[in-house]
């Protein structure tokens, strides 16, 4: 995950909860608390979306484009009983946003 | 806002301040324990919450069950006016520590969750829930979790109810409920309060509940939640 190129921050988080579960690198806890309540507040906005929609959907990422920094939230897995957020930010001068999005994909595939 | 038990607290934070490792029993209108292993909490247990039904913490699936057993039996007993008696010094086995939290990160998580619940309009764990018998809208879709906690809904109800009959947090499952109610599909089984003379401001019904804003519950000190196996899967690379 780390070796992603930009990467800059990410971190797990427990959707229902908001609640953090872990972090990388170590030094970026100055993030943890607001990145997980973003990326949680965007995921629980979509999923009333998703309801009312009703267009039997389910979310693969969401990509936040900042002006130096891209975000990207993945649902690790579809596991019902615990939903996890995997937010990642990444650098734009350095990020492949393409490659980045496999990368992730694969190593949520890792975690489940 | 600190408003959680605070001889509860205080007594959690000398524990981890000496590095202790045992058992401290709470009794009381909530009854339980919570363990620490060299000062950082390992476990807890509240008879109003249920256990975790996780096996080991092998996966981050797992681990995070097992995490959040922790906090919200720990929110439980936190939020009650129990007692804590002597602390236990005792072996906890190595194993014990798969998931752990520093007694500032539970304190700090528990009041965000405090928060969250002040935000949710008279929504809470003990709530009782009737289903709303129309659809107030012409379709919808739901999760996997959410139709599971909408068919186990009989009149009345709560949150702590189907939290127990699903093996799974009070805390997550009174969220889940919420946004039911924010979708129309429940509602609460009583009439909402009254407006009392002193109140300054209308008091939030269920029945106009807004979605949460976790953003909104953010505090200063950071949750320092990391169990063994988040941590090794935030790192791998």
């Amino acid at each position: 995950m780390t070796s992603i190129d930009g990467f800059a921050f990410a971190c797990l988080v427990d959707q229902a909860t908001g609640m953090t579960l872990a972090w990388a690198p170590e030094q970026g806890d100055i993030y943890a608390a607001a990145a997980a309540a973003g990326a949680a507040d965007i995921a629980n906005a979509l999923s009333l979306m998703s309801a009312r929609l009703a267009t039997n959907e389910t979310v693969d990422d969401v990509i936040v484009t900042f002006s130096d920094y891209f975000h990207l939230i993945r649902p690790v897995s579809q596991d019902p009983a615990k939903q996890i957020l995997l937010l990642v930010m990444l650098d734009r001068r350095r990020a492949n946003l393409a490659m980045a999005r496999r990368e992730i994909r694969a190593f949520c595939a890792t975690l489940t | 806002m600190n408003d959680y038990n605070q001889q509860i607290a205080t007594r959690l934070v000398r524990l981890a301040t000496a590095d202790c490792t045992g058992a401290l029993p709470i009794s009381g209108y909530s009854s339980g324990a919570i363990y620490l292993l060299d000062g950082h909490v390992v476990g807890a247990e509240s008879s109003r919450t249920p256990a975790s039904a996780a096996p080991g913490g092998a996966t981050l699936s797992q681990a995070a069950t097992i995490a959040e057993s922790i906090i919200d039996a720990a929110l439980d007993l936190l939020s009650s006016r129990s007692t804590c008696s002597r602390f236990r010094p005792a072996k906890i086995a190595p194993e014990a520590g798969a998931v752990s939290v520093s007694v500032s990160g539970l304190l700090g998580e528990v009041t965000r969750r405090r928060r969250l619940l002040q935000q949710m309009a008279g929504v809470s764990a003990d709530l009782a829930l009737i289903r709303n018998s129309e659809l107030p809208m012409s379709r919808v879709q739901l999760t996997a979790m959410e139709w599971a906690l909408l068919i186990r809904v009989q009149p009345r109800s709560t949150p702590r109810d189907l939290a127990w009959a699903l093996r799974r947090s009070v805390f997550g499952t009174t969220v889940d409920v919420h946004r039911l109610i924010v979708l129309g599909l429940l509602r609460t089984a009583d009439r909402p309060p009254q407006l009392t003379r002193r109140a300054k401001q209308p008091p939030r019904s269920p029945s106009s509940a807004q979605a949460l804003s976790f953003g909104q519950a953010l505090e200063p000190d950071k949750p320092a939640v990391k169990g063994a196996a988040a941590r090794k899967a935030t790192a791998g690379e």
